[in-house]
């Protein structure tokens, strides 16, 4: 990671007093491990020179009084646990993983084998037919979130501040959009290969990294952030860090439950628009 | 019966016709390469930078205000708001709508004329630890500078250590030189994982698998003709990627094109045999498409993609040393950023060798087994 070159005449320059120059190399293929390694060496370095002016001061019997002492207080996270900040988040990209991925093979199977035909002959309504291919995988995947929040509770004791109420509530909001959209995109592609990559490519990155899950958002260049406001993700997550780690209620995230009821009401609106029975 | 390379191309060119005959499939194989490397490129950065601060300075003398412009003034602070209140203060972090507020008390500024330890206090929204430690440390060299700077004469004369950090391989510490070569590694492991799984479940699901078992085809045959094509369709990707990096993003490829596909190939070898592996246990589409990602999701987190290895549990670090993708992460980032060649890099390449050839050896074995 690092090599700390000291010249030859280092302590001869210090006795000397004179600044000794001390170099570091760095491998810096790993930009921010190589960052905060920075940071630490600059913090050794601080306090090594703080340590010899104290031992300076100390033979002439003075003590070393810095002007200003910094007092940093971090709040909802103070021992800056990442574990804190990942879980939460995690819920919604197990989520986005399990239920789009999963019904958007569902529709686009039955294109597949020919059940499809089967189907349209019956009398169910489309609106049957979406709610009937909706409702096991939203059973499934909310099993599937109460293993995530009781991992995360008892295994990785992640502090869950607000309502579990709450939580269970903007989830199943959360999970009804997604799985339109898996619909959507079942609908729409008819081949299942066609569906997993337009699922993946849909799903799995823009909520692993356009939702601020992992990379915060204000980092971002404008033109990206402008795009992250378009990730339903992006307001689940910031729901679930503010519920879990802040204790908030809806006073806090009343917006963000907005904009996650239009992505429910458009996707599924979508998916039944899109899904003719017909035989194209 | 004796091989046939006959029999080996017709099932290759009826899976080429099969992938490349569907223009939306073809479409979606240039567009996640592509929107991968984007995203990546432009929105994955660890770098911080505008952290956004509030102002709440109780104490307003000219030694606060001085502290205050220190703060505007740095490269990485960007003053958001000024406040007044607590209740302004809590807000503010409840909502995240700023990652910090600097809390100056009343009397820093007479502390300071003094000569006493004048106290300051910063907020931090600790939600995410990763950019709460990196403040941290800002701050920290801010207020250091500060100190210094108002600090006694006498304290100015001591010797002191000056650090002189070089930064080699990544001078500027571009988050993207380190992420896009990974990209290669996440698309390379996605598309054939994805394909060669989904293909061959497909053929049972649909019930033509069974045409295939009559037919004089040899199951090595079957294997070779179904593979084939996915190793050409990965080295196209491994190129596509690789001409956007360079050209579109100016990641350096200080080191050799060749050995470049040369591991590709290689590191396929375990991503299809994985993929054989799990057309074998997979009997609908679907199933396949989630055993692939009950593969790709650890095998992505273990591999020092975006975690660093070094950072993992120890028996946790065992466990990556079985994961293919690891060894290829660090061959893609030799390539490109080091320059590396073979004569530092054939240790992983060894490994992945005998990791695929044994991956592959062990799920032709059992394709077979579910064939006859």
């Amino acid at each position: 990671m690092m090599a700390l070159v000291i010249p030859y005449d280092f302590s001869r320059q210090l006795e000397a007093g004179k600044p000794s120059p001390v170099q570091l190399l760095v491998n810096g293929s790993d930009s921010n491990t190589a960052a905060i390694a920075l940071g630490y060496v600059s913090a050794v370095t601080q306090s090594y020179n703080r340590k010899m002016v104290e031992t300076e001061l100390a033979k002439s019997g003075r003590k070393l009084l810095l002007p200003v002492d910094l007092r940093p207080r971090v709040w909802f996270n103070p021992e800056l646990k990442s574990r804190n900040y990942i879980i939460p988040g995690l819920i919604a990209v197990i989520m986005m993983i399990i239920a789009a991925l999963l019904t958007s093979q569902t529709i686009a199977r039955e294109w597949e084998r020919g059940t499809m035909e089967q189907l349209i002959s019956t009398p169910v309504s489309v609106p049957e037919l979406i709610l009937g291919k909706l409702v096991p995988y939203f059973v499934i995947a909310l099993l599937d979130i109460s293993i995530a929040v009781a991992m995360g509770e008892f295994v990785f004791a992640v502090p869950l501040r607000g309502s579990i109420l709450l939580l269970f509530t903007i989830s199943s909001i959360f999970l009804i959009g997604v799985l339109g959209l898996g619909i959507l995109i079942s609908v729409v592609t008819k081949t299942q290969l066609l569906a997993s990559q337009l699922a993946l490519l849909a799903t799995f990155l823009p909520t692993f990294i356009l939702s601020g899950f992992i990379y915060p958002i204000a980092n971002m260049p404008v033109a990206i952030q402008l795009i992250t406001y378009l990730i339903p993700a992006r307001y689940f997550i910031s729901i679930l860090k503010s519920l879990y780690l802040k204790g908030g209620g809806i006073r806090f995230f009343w917006l963000d439950i907005i904009y996650l009821l239009l992505f429910m009401v458009l996707m599924i609106g979508l998916a039944n628009r899109k899904f003719t029975k017909r035989i194209a | 019966m004796s091989y046939s390379w006959e029999r080996i191309k017709n099932i290759l060119i009826k899976e080429f016709i099969q992938v490349l005959r569907n223009p939306r499939l073809r479409l979606l194989l240039f567009l996640p390469p592509l929107f991968q490397t984007l995203v990546f490129g432009y929105a994955v950065t660890s770098d911080v930078r505008n952290i956004s601060i509030a102002l709440y300075d109780l104490d307003n003398t000219p030694a606060s205000r001085e502290l205050v412009r220190d703060f505007t003034y740095s490269k990485y602070f960007t003053v958001k708001k000024v406040i007044y209140t607590d209740r302004e203060e809590k807000d503010l972090i409840d909502h995240a709508e700023v990652n910090a507020v600097l809390n100056i008390e009343r009397g820093f500024g007479r502390a300071l004329v003094a000569g006493r330890t004048a106290p300051v206090q910063l907020i931090i929204d600790g939600t995410d630890s990763n950019t709460a430690a990196i403040i941290l440390n800002y701050a920290g060299q801010v207020i250091e500078e500060y100190s210094m700077r108002t600090a006694p004469l006498e304290l100015k004369k001591f010797p002191q250590l000056d650090l002189r950090p070089r930064v080699w391989f990544n001078e500027n510490l571009e988050s993207r030189n380190f992420y896009i070569p990974g990209v290669i590694a996440l698309i390379v492991t996605l598309i054939t994982l994805l394909l060669s799984s989904l293909s061959i479940v497909r053929e049972k699901e649909i019930g033509t698998i069974e045409q295939l078992i009559v037919s004089p085809i040899r199951p090595a045959e079957l294997i070779l003709g179904k593979l084939l094509p996915f190793v050409l369709i990965s080295l196209f990707e491994v190129i596509l990627v690789t001409v956007v990096a360079v050209f579109w993003f100016n990641i350096p490829l200080r080191g050799s094109l060749l050995l470049l596909f040369g591991a590709t190939l290689v590191y396929v070898l375990t991503t299809l045999g994985v993929g054989l592996f799990i057309s074998t246990i997979a009997k609908t589409q679907q199933e396949a498409m989630m055993s692939v990602f009950l593969f790709i999701f650890p095998a992505m987190l273990l591999s020092g993609f975006v975690y660093p290895i070094a950072n993992m549990p120890v028996w946790v670090q065992y466990i990556t040393y079985l994961n293919p993708l690891r060894y290829f992460l660090v061959i893609l980032r030799g390539i490109f950023l080091k320059g590396t060649g073979i004569n530092i890099l054939w240790p992983p390449l060894l490994v992945l060798l005998v990791l695929g050839l044994s991956i592959l050896y062990l799920s032709s074995l059992r394709f077979k087994k579910t064939l006859g």
